[in-house]
Formats: structure tokens, sequence, C-alpha cells
């Protein structure tokens, strides 16, 4: 389930986790042409081992996943790794999830489908206020 | 409770000694010696049972029975016969008597019979109560077991455009590092195109859906419904200019601020009006919108003077995907969009209409969220 698309060390590393594969591989290379270093995770529990062991500046995260409440892995990326910043993906009429989220200290929320460049600017503006270390 | 009977019959003397006995048994009597006299104390009084003398001067036993059968269906009627008048009686049972009883007749078998005709009344208004309230629930759950459909459709249709339009962006991506020879470059881009203005519109769809169903609401505030309706009117003007329509305002200065979100109340008013506009078409009309108060709640009136919903379509037009504009043009989703929203403020939304003369949409919202809605936010 992990997928190192680029290897590059200036590019901002970013952990996706989304339970749909179609989305997570097309994403991943698009993320990858615009100097994003993705690693991807079909499952939060998935999410939560690379997590452990790796250092990430940002994480784009699908708040409707199969094996875990959306919420509920948030709160524990936050306890794994307090400098992360996460990026919550919604369905839209889950805004109260999303509102939820953002009080749990997520960086934003965007409703999918997305469009990329909205996505791009926040995973930027996000990698920008960590300030591009890791910290963790 | 006690039964209501009214005791009709021009012999005075009989009339009393009956009456007295039956209150002895416990029933609650009235009495009247003429059918005249009956017919004002059924206007003004609900009798659960009549029982009328078939032979009286005047308005005679059968006249009487009709009447009360027109003025108060639901009340029974046992007719008293002589024996010269047992073809009255019959008569009377084809006219809608519950029976008939011959003079002179037992005190028991009397009470029997209206005790029973009593039960068939409290049935009959049981059975007219259960199926209005069938009605009603079956419409209600109809349009909730929908919204639920239409988000389940939405949520999962979402992820698949979600990804199509990123494997759009994907090639998009890939054709900029291809050399730019080939004479189908032109033509591939302009399907990529296509594919992702198409998926926008998915997009607008599933969302329009979930709004329909959603359960999260905006925040509330204090509403001056009125200004509200100023800031919408102004805003559809532009439109209305367009096919030559005249949106007036007729608003009751006297309404209390309501406690509702704006962008929801907007939102509605909006949709109505957009269909008004619609509705009226390109030769020209009027679109009037008023306020007003009706016991504790508000009433928007959004009355055009446009083609009307025939009868046929009106069951339907809140439906979800219900439209009759041309492919492409309406996801008839709008009046969907109302429902939800007037109906989880707590309040209703009626429609009035006549084909070829115009529609008048009212809704009706409580000043004060009531319980549902409360409820909704702490959930």
């Amino acid at each position: 389930m992990i997928k190192k698309e680029t290897d590059q060390i200036e590019c901002i590393k970013l952990l996706l986790v989304d339970d749909e594969e179609g989305y997570i591989n097309v994403l991943s290379k698009r993320l990858a042409r615009r100097n994003i270093c993705v690693t991807s995770a079909l499952k939060v529990s998935d999410a939560i081992h690379i997590l452990r062991d790796n250092d990430f500046n940002v994480a784009i995260l699908d708040l409707k996943m199969e094996d875990m409440d959306g919420i509920e892995a948030l709160k524990i990326f936050k306890r794994l790794c307090p400098p992360i910043e996460v990026i919550m993906l919604t369905g839209h009429g889950s805004e109260q999830a999303a509102r939820d989220g953002l009080s749990l200290g997520a960086f934003a929320y965007l409703t999918k489908p997305c469009d990329l460049d909205d996505l791009l600017n926040k995973i930027r503006q996000a990698a920008r206020r960590k300030g591009g270390g890791t910290g963790g | 409770m006690k039964s209501r009977v009214l005791l009709v019959d021009d012999e005075e003397s009989f009339v009393d000694t009956l009456a007295e006995r039956l209150r002895n048994r416990d029933f609650d009597v009235a009495t009247a010696l003429r059918g005249e006299e009956a017919l004002e104390k059924i206007k003004e009084y609900n009798f659960d049972v009549a029982i009328i003398d078939a032979l009286m001067p005047g308005l005679g036993g059968i006249e009487t029975l009709k009447e009360v059968k027109r003025l108060k269906p639901l009340t029974e009627v046992i007719m008293l016969t002589g024996h010269a008048t047992v073809e009255t009686a019959i008569e009377g049972m084809k006219l809608g008597a519950y029976d008939y009883l011959m003079k002179p007749c037992e005190i028991d078998t009397l009470v029997e019979k209206i005790k029973k005709a009593y039960a068939r009344k409290a049935e009959h208004e049981e059975n007219i109560e259960k199926a209005k309230m069938q009605v009603q629930v079956i419409e209600v759950g109809k349009l909730a077991s929908m919204g639920e459909l239409a988000a389940g459709v939405a949520h999962e249709v979402n992820n698949p455009v979600a990804i199509m339009m990123e494997e759009a962006g994907w090639i998009e991506d890939l054709l900029e590092e291809e050399s730019q020879k080939g004479e189908n470059l032109d033509e591939i881009k302009r399907a990529l195109k296509q594919i992702k203005a198409q998926g926008e519109r998915c997009k607008q769809i599933t969302h329009k859906l979930l709004s329909f169903a959603r359960k999260t609401h905006s925040q509330l505030s204090d509403l001056q419904l009125n200004e509200l309706i100023e800031e919408v009117v102004g805003l559809s003007q532009r439109t209305a200019r367009y096919s030559n329509v005249r949106i007036e305002t007729e608003l009751d200065s006297n309404i209390p601020p309501i406690t509702a979100s704006p962008s929801e109340v907007q939102q509605v008013l909006l949709n109505l009006i957009n269909n008004a506009i619609d509705a009226v078409g390109k030769d020209g009309g009027k679109i009037k919108v008023s306020t007003r108060m009706d016991n504790d709640d508000v009433v928007i009136d959004v009355s055009d003077t446009g083609c009307g919903i025939p009868e046929s379509h009106i069951q339907r037009i809140f439906d979800p995907f219900f439209t009759t504009k041309p492919v492409g043009h309406g996801t008839g989703l709008g009046l969907s969009i109302c429902y939800g929203i007037v109906d989880r403020m707590g309040g209703k939304i009626a429609v009035r209409s006549s084909v070829e003369k115009g529609t008048t949409f009212s809704v009706r919202l409580p000043i004060q969220p009531n319980d549902k809605e409360i409820n909704d936010i702490q959930r």
C-alpha cells in the first residue's frame, strides 16, 4: 500500500490517505509532477504505520474512510505528529465534520471532487505554515 | 365521553319521557319537536346520533334526515316509525340512516341501537383520521427516503467523477511534454476540455443533491425577512427584466424577525422566484412576493401570472429530478431543496395553481425554529 512517487529532497513530503485507489493513483502522479513527494495509503491503519516511521509536511485525509472515521484519524495524526498539517477532503454536506476537524487542528478542508489548483495552493500554504521542516 | 343524542319527535310528552330515560342511562340528550328546530341544533352542535320520527308535520322525517346527512355526514341517524310508515323507514335507510325502530319501542332496544350507531360513527371518524395521517406519512416518508437515496447516490458518484477529472488532468499534464506534432492534438485537447466541463456539471448536480438531503445547518440568526426579500428581489430584477417580467413586493411591516439561516431562506426565495420567472416566460407578466402574519407563523407568498402547473404534475413537483425544463436546463432539484430547507425549519410549503392563470407558492415559517430544528442543530 506504500508508493513513493518521487525522491526529491526539496519537495514537500505529503501523505495522501484515501480509500479510492483510482483517485490516489492519478492524484499521486499529478502531484509528483508538481514537485510534491507523495506517499499514499488506502487505509487509515496503513497511514498510521507510515506516519510513525516517516516525516511529512502535509497530509491529505479523506474524511470518509472505510476502516476509521476521518475525525478519529485526524486526532491520531495530530497526536503522533503534532506539526503535520492536515487537509481534509469531504463530501459536500459534511461541512459540520469539516468544521469539527478545523477545531481539532486541521489546516483546511476541500470538498471532493476538488480542483487540482485549489488543492495545490492549500498544500503549499500548509507546507509554508510548517516552515518546510519536519520537526515531529 | 357521553354520547350526544338528538331526539326529534313532534309528540312532546313522548320526547320528554324518552329524553329523561336516556339521560338516566348516561346519554347527553337534546330534543327538538320539529324538523326545522332539529336542523338548527344540528348546525350548532355535533351530535353523535340523531333519532328522528318519520312522521312529523312541517319538515318531514325523510327531509330532516337528508338535511342532517348533508350538514353532518358523520352523524348517525335512527328513524322512528309507526307501522304505517315502514316504507318511509326503508327509504330512510337508503338515504343513509343507520337503522330504524318501530314505535312503541323498548328502551333497551333503543339504547342498544344508539350504542351501535355511536360505535359506528367513532369507527368512521377513526378511519378518516387514519386515512389523512397515512397520506401525510407517505408523502413525508417518501421525500425523506428520496433524500437519503439522493445523498447516497451523490456520495457514490463523487468519487468516480473525481477520478475521471483527475485522469483527464493527467492526460493534459502528459500532453504538455509531448512534442507539438500530430494533427489530432487540438482535437484531443478539445475532448479533454469537454470531459472536464462535463465532470464539473456532474459535480454541480451531486452538490445540489446533497444540499437537498443534508443534515447540517448554516448559522441561525435573527432575520428581517422583508429586508432579505427586497435583497433577493433586487438580485432577480435583471433576469426578470430580460424576460419582460415585473416583480412587485407587498410586505407586511409588522412581521417580527424570525430565527433562521439567511442563506437558506435566500436559497428558497431565489428558487421560487426563478421558477416564477420561467413560468411567466418570454411573453411577460407579473410576479408578486408578499409577506403576512398568520397566527404565529410568517407566510411568504410568491405568485406569478405564468403558465400554471397542470394537475398531473402538481403531485410530483417536489420530487427530486422532476422537471419540465428541456434536458440540460434544469436538474429538477430546486423545489426538492426548497422543500428540504423549509421542512427542516419546521415550516410548510404549499402550492396553488391554475393552468394559464398562474401559480402561488406559500412558504410558512415559524418565528422560532421548532424542536425538530433545535434537535438537528444539537445532533
